[in-house]
Parts: structure tokens; sequence; C-alpha cells
């Protein structure tokens, strides 16, 4: 694999979309911006955040929309570099560059939006969340993800990924529709897991007992599986994503 | 070089499109692809680039099979087809974008066919060079021709599909023509005129087998064999008729 080529490669993605990147991230902001001025009162961002990683799950689709046409799907799978290096500049865009630009956009939308409600409500804008300084802002929006969260939404990435690869027509509505299949699958994986591990692990009597509290038990011996369950989600996903690209005619 | 080797394929299970083609391509000519609507020309063009892949066969650039794909093979090789990927680039950022990739890429000469073209955008030059001589003028048909004459040198192979036959005449230098499945010819236009004799006349030939006849108020069109070596200038439209007119016998005779 040759680094050289993967940065080409990047480079010809930015020389073609920064408008469109520059353009939606912008959207963003100013969305954000209003929102939050609308919804300063009562500011619920849940909306907001589950938005935004939708958007960053989905930006695989985009990166990979030039193979949803035939002569850019040409055009793509002829530019003189291996396969390999089309998938992994792929996932740098994927997984580092996307998500930064719309993290930063949707901070940036929210700080703006804040200063927007300061200059004519200054009693909200550091009272309700003990926003005193930018440091704080992030630690607040970043942090209260974990481990686990995070390698899930990048499995999510890995997935979409291999798909907008491996559809050619309406890739959208067939993303949805997998999406939707794989969250029931995981579901499904999860809920016999803790079943497995309550089984497996929690003697009968007690198990069956009156005052039986499983929750500790289940979320600390369940994480690790959880965690190699993700990792092995995204390296599989990624590894099939390569084989179908060397595979995809025009 | 380029091979295909017994290649076979299909779009469907059931119908093959290509049923065991052989073609050779040697560097230092400008091949002329001829074939009617449906015939697989662009089809086979893609199995020669590693677009598609064939069912059964080989399909070889300098001995590597062509689905591979590989960054040398992709950055030796361009397939420009009618309907083209147009980026919304000015031509300085596509150059800037894409001509890294192409280690053989040269910054004057590309400077100097789009001059030549009189193009100042990258719509305009891509539509022209990818619609090759479909309505093109007259001056600028040739203008590309001349690009193309100096483009192509030793090293080089150049494949033009099209049906413009006239337009291509003086710019190729072997023909093949793809019918059915099969090439039934791929010669060098010298080896097709020392074989066949491309004429006007006033009645049917005597002298040699006729391969094909056209009445036309200037006389008869004929192309016959040429038992006599007789120089005369190839007409491609006429050595297609011929040859979908006579397979096995021009598959025989150019072998």
């Amino acid at each position: 694999m040759n680094i050289n080529n993967i940065i080409k490669l990047i480079k010809a993605y930015f020389y073609e979309n920064w408008r469109n990147d520059l353009i939606y991230s912008f959207g963003i902001m100013v969305a954000l911006s209003l929102i939050m001025t609308i919804v300063s009162n009562n500011p619920d961002l849940t909306g907001i955040k589950i938005a935004a990683i939708v958007f960053m799950v989905y930006y695989p689709c985009r990166f990979f929309s030039k193979l949803h046409q035939p002569s850019s799907r040409i055009h793509f799978l002829m530019t003189p570099v291996t396969n390999a290096e089309k998938v992994v500049s792929g996932m740098f865009l994927t997984n580092i560059y996307f998500v930064a630009g719309i993290v930063l956009s949707v901070l940036i939308g929210q700080i703006l939006g804040y200063g927007i409600v300061n200059m004519y409500k200054p009693d909200i804008f550091a009272i309700p969340y003990g926003i005193h300084n930018l440091g704080e802002f992030l630690k607040w929006q970043v942090l209260p993800y974990d481990g686990e969260a995070v390698l899930m939404f990048f499995a999510g990435i890995s997935i979409m990924f291999f798909a907008a690869i491996y559809f050619k027509k309406s890739p959208f509505w067939k993303l949805l529709l997998a999406g939707f299949v794989i969250s029931l699958v995981f579901g499904a994986i999860m809920a016999g897991t803790e079943w497995l591990n309550v089984l497996l692990t929690v003697p009968a009597e007690i198990r069956n007992g009156h005052y039986y509290k499983v929750e500790h038990n289940i979320a600390t011996s369940s994480d690790w599986f959880m965690y190699v369950a993700y990792s092995v989600t995204i390296v599989y996903f990624y590894v099939m994503s390569f084989l179908r690209m060397r595979e995809t005619e025009a | 070089m380029i091979q295909l080797n017994n290649v076979e394929f299909g779009y469907d299970k059931n119908r093959k499109l290509f049923n065991g083609v052989n073609w050779q391509l040697e560097p230092g000519h400008l091949y002329g692809l001829l074939g009617r609507n449906g015939a697989g020309k662009t089809t086979l063009l893609k199995i020669m680039t590693g677009l598609l892949f064939p069912q059964a066969g080989d399909a070889l650039i300098d001995g590597e099979p062509a689905h591979k794909r590989t960054a040398q093979q992709l950055s030796d090789i361009y397939f420009l087809q009618e309907e083209i990927y147009v980026p919304h680039l000015k031509i300085k950022q596509f150059e800037e974008a894409f001509a890294p990739f192409y280690p053989h890429f040269s910054h004057e000469q590309f400077v100097e066919y789009l001059t030549k073209m009189e193009m100042d955008n990258m719509l305009g030059f891509i539509d022209k060079f990818s619609h090759a001589t479909n309505g093109l003028d007259i001056p600028t048909k040739s203008i590309f021709r001349k690009i193309m004459a100096a483009y192509a040198d030793e090293q080089k192979t150049v494949i033009i599909s099209t049906h413009q036959v006239r337009d291509l005449h003086s710019l190729i230098d072997a023909v093949s023509i793809l019918d059915n499945g099969r090439m039934i010819l791929n010669a060098p236009g010298d080896v097709i005129t020392d074989k066949l004799l491309f004429d006007v006349d006033d009645q049917k030939a005597q002298a040699g087998k006729l391969y094909y006849s056209e009445e036309t108020p200037r006389g008869i069109y004929q192309v016959k064999e040429n038992v006599n070596h007789i120089d005369s200038a190839l007409d491609l439209e006429l050595l297609f008729n011929a040859a979908v007119q006579n397979k096995q016998e021009f598959t025989e005779l150019f072998k």
C-alpha cells in the first residue's frame, strides 16, 4: 500500500467536494444556532445529537456516491491506485474527516446559538448548564459518550461503508433497510448475551429470588463482550468492503 | 500488449454475448473497432480495461489479468466512453487533482491539446474527446485526427470504437470487426488491402471472388479478392459490410 496514493485520492476528493462540504457544514452551524436560539429555555439536545450521529454514519454513502452512477463509477474504478488504497482513503474520510467536520459544525453552531441567546437573555447562557468556557462546553458535549458507545458508532460507520460499496442502486433506502435489519440483529445478540450471562453466572435460586437485582452483574460482564463484538464488526466490514471493491464491475 | 484469449461473457446467464473472443492488440497501432449496435464493442472494451470480468478465458494487459486493476495497469490505460463523468472543476484544478495519478502525464502536451481544440473548460474538453468524431464540425474533426495521429506512437495502443467510419479511415492502421460474439476480422490495413481490392466500377468484377457490391449513382462499389495485389484505398464501410456477409471466409482469410 502506497501512502502517497492515499494522499492523492484524498486530495482529489477535496478538490471535487470542498465547496459542498463547506456549504453543508455552514448549513449545520446555522441550523444549530437557530435551534439553540429557539429552544434556549428548555434545550433538550438528544434529537440533535441523534441527527448528527445519523449524518456521520450516513456519510460513507456520500463518499462512495461515485459508485452509484455508471460514468462516475468508471472514473472511480479506473483511478490508478489499488483497491486497498481506495478503501483506506474512504476510511480516513468517513471516520476522521466527516466525523470531525460534523462534530465541529455542531459545536460551533451551538456556541453561536448560545452567543445569540446571551445577547438578549444574558441569564440563560451560563446558568442552565454551567458552561463558563469552551473547555467546559466541550467536556459537557463530548465526554458523556463512553468507549462502548464510540465503538458502536464506528461499527455503524463500517457497516454503512460496506453497504455504500455493495449497493449500486437506491443505496439510501437500502442502507436504511440494512440499518434496520442490523439493529434488530444486534438487539437480539445483546439481549441473548445478557440472558445467557444471567443463566450461566447467577445461581437459579438467586436468579429466581424475589429480591434479585442483576443490573450491575450484567453490565460489567457483558461490557467486554460488546467491545469485542464491535471491534470484530468494524474489522469484518472493512475487510468485506475491500473484497467487494475488488469485485466491483462497471 | 493487450490480449483476449477465448473470452466468454454475457449479461444474461442463458445468453452469451461473447463465445470465445480472441483478440491481440500490439503497441504502435491505432485500431478501429467496428460492429453493429449491440455487438458488444463497449462491453469488450470494458473487459479489456478490467471494468468487467470475463466469465471464461483471459483478458491480459502486459501478461497480467486486467480484472486485477493494479495501479500500474490503471496508470497505463484509459477508457473514454460516450457518457463520461465530468467533475465540476476548472481545467487547472482538474489537472492538479488527477494528473498526479498518471506518471506519464505531460503538462505541455495537455496544454497543447487544449489549445488545439480551442477549449477553455473541462466539460467541453471531455465532451469533445468522449464523442470522438460524433457531432464535431469539419475543422474540429480534422484537429481531432491530427491530435490522435500525433498522440499515437510506437509504445501506445489506441482503440477507437465508432460508427463514423468515414472519419476514421485516414486515422486507423488496423481494423477489428466484432460480430455475433466473435472477432471475425483483426488485421492491419496494409494486410487487408493486400488481400482485398476496394474498387468502384461500371460493372461487377469478373476476376477474383466478389465479397460485396453496392450500386450507387457513381458506379458499383465492390470488395473483391485482390488477385493481382493491386493497391487500393481501404473503405471501412465496404469492408464492414463484406465482413459481416462473409464471416467464415473472412475469419479464414485473416487468420
